[in-house]
């Protein structure tokens, strides 16, 4: 880390006019931003049938003649886009929780969202969908229910006591939640058969396997609404995360950042989980990636992990299609096979 | 006006001059960075903190004195001397400290005193300061409020607030306050606690018991 501040210190030792945020948010989107454009051109070309680009953008044969085309429109990009769309809100999630609760080694499924949208896609597995799921897939739609009750009954226990929103309480809340929802999870798991108990587990992996455009069509307004708000956020954030009294002496309205930074990544979360299922390691591992790439500050890093997010997720779903193919692993199983040694040493290392 | 807190702990590995620069937010909009005004500013407040060597330095490698100037050279970059900004008799340059020397080290609170002075000596910033420290009050503040139980028992001149008789009803003990050789600041020496009536019968009472 002192490596980082040393080059910045080198680049504008001489006496510089700009403050750095400038030029490092100009090279931080080109950078990050055509590493995200770059993986989801290249994903979608790798797979058992080996397609090329050149072939699949050839304007000579028409789009139904065009087999390569239409593996890379039909079956693979919908997956990459997927992929992109979960990595970038959970990395982006993962930095609001970490500044929300002033604590680096937060994750977006701290406060009970995982549990809450596992709760909700088992009980739909086990009882099967109500009537009008034949209009709208009942999984992902009980997943997001699941995920915003979780996150609605934290945050009414961490208002209940205090009229602010108390960190400590938000974090105790979400823990127990967490473990309760576990547990009734546990229970209806144990009192299930065989096929439903190996759909929840399927389930509970976390995998991109989507046919077509319709479930990325359907997350995506929950989304954009989650990064609008994520756009707001930073420089609120760098101040948040200085203490709530120095924030709020320099003009921050605590609570309502407070409200929209829990709000806004609840939903992201939320709607990357009803798509993919609980993929893990994304928000902590990029966040921590990119502020030993590029600094802390929040400004930088909130665009900087979305982008490596959906770059990472993405890549880690072409080794999960590839590794033992024809068979497709859970891209959940690979994420975490990377993120947990990552983990560990960061862990190690801050002593 | 701006404040400097008592601690202040930072999980996340800013720079210093990020930090300082955090101090112009509320001049910026919404989705305003900094400019180069801006940072003119910030340096000028890194150099009346005597930080200006550690801009690049994170701010997690400091040690608690270092810190603490830094989170004063912030506060600093709070005030305007921008052109568009209001002139400073409309907006006076008050800083607020909480027990800015709380958690550090004597060596570390000489540190800040020293930077304080300065700060007014120099730029003329006007500083209320909330302290438990006698001492570190005598040798930074020329006024004084004394406060026990939300009312002010005291207030006025230095030399004449700070007296054994207002130190005894503040914080009931007695105290000898003389002028130091060789610092020529007041110097307090607190040298016996006085026992509420109800305590000093107990242990009166216990003492002769054994």
């Amino acid at each position: 880390m002192i490596l980082n501040h040393n080059t910045k210190a080198s680049q504008g030792a001489s006496t510089e006019a700009q403050p750095p945020i400038r030029w490092r948010l100009t090279v931080t989107w080109l950078s990050f931003g055509s590493l995200m454009i770059l993986t989801l051109l290249i994903a979608p070309l790798i797979g058992p049938t080996s397609i090329t680009f050149s072939s699949v953008i050839d304007r000579s044969l028409p789009f139904v003649e065009n087999v390569d085309a239409q593996i890379f429109f039909i079956a693979r990009l919908p997956r990459a886009l997927t992929g992109a769309l979960v990595g970038a809100s959970l990395a982006a999630a993962g930095v609001v929780f970490q500044a929300l609760l002033r604590n680096p080694l937060a994750t977006p499924y701290t406060l009970g969202i995982s549990a809450g949208s596992s709760l909700g896609a088992m009980l739909v597995i086990t009882f099967g969908a109500p009537v009008l799921a034949s209009v709208i897939p009942a999984l992902p739609l009980a997943s997001f229910l699941g995920s915003l009750m979780a996150a609605g009954i934290v945050y009414a226990l961490a208002t209940l006591r205090h009229r602010d929103l108390s960190t400590m309480v938000l974090l105790l809340a979400g823990v127990t939640i967490n473990s309760f929802f576990s547990s009734v999870i546990m229970f209806v798991q144990y009192l299930n058969d065989f096929t439903q108990t190996f759909q929840t587990v399927r389930w509970l992996m976390g995998n991109l396997d989507v046919s077509g455009y319709q479930p990325i069509l359907a997350a995506l307004p929950f989304t954009l609404v989650a990064f609008i708000g994520f756009a707001w956020l930073p420089k609120s954030l760098n101040l948040l995360t200085l203490g709530v009294d120095s924030a709020a002496s320099r003009g921050v309205d605590v609570l309502r950042t407070q409200r929209l930074a829990f709000l806004t990544a609840s939903l992201a979360t939320a709607a990357a989980v009803s798509l993919s299922g609980p993929i893990g390691f994304i928000g902590i591992v990029i966040p921590h990636l990119v502020r030993l790439l590029v600094g802390a500050d929040h400004r930088i890093v909130m665009p900087a992990s979305a982008c490596l997010g959906a770059s990472f997720l993405v890549a880690c779903d072409v080794v999960a299609r590839t590794v033992m193919a024809p068979l497709e692993l859970p891209v959940g199983i690979i994420t975490a096979l990377i993120g947990g040694p990552f983990f560990l040493w960061l862990l190690v290392r801050r002593q | 006006m701006a404040v400097v807190p008592q601690e202040t702990h930072v999980a996340f590995d800013y720079s210093v001059l990020e930090i300082v620069l955090m101090g112009r937010y509320p001049h910026l909009q919404p989705f305003e960075t900094e400019g180069p005004n801006d940072l003119a500013i910030a340096r000028t407040a890194l150099a009346q903190t005597g930080t200006a060597a550690l801009a690049d330095r994170s701010f997690m490698t400091l040690s608690g004195g270092e810190k603490q100037r830094v989170i004063i050279a912030s506060a600093l970059a709070q005030f305007g001397h921008s052109p568009v900004d209001v002139p400073v008799e409309l907006a006076p340059e008050i800083l607020l400290l909480d027990e800015p020397t709380a958690s550090l080290d004597l060596g570390y609170q000489m540190e800040i005193g020293a930077t304080l002075r300065q700060l007014n000596a120099n730029r003329g910033i006007t500083m209320i300061v909330s302290t438990h420290d006698l001492n570190f009050a005598a040798s930074i503040c020329q006024n004084v409020v004394l406060l026990r139980d939300g009312r002010i028992l005291a207030a006025g001149e230095l030399d004449t607030v700070l007296n054994p008789k207002n130190i005894s009803r503040l914080y009931d003990v007695d105290a000898s306050v003389d002028r130091h050789p060789l610092s020529g600041q007041l110097s307090i020496v607190p040298f016996r606690r006085q026992l509420p009536p109800s305590v000093a019968s107990q242990y009166s009472s216990s003492k002769e018991s054994m």
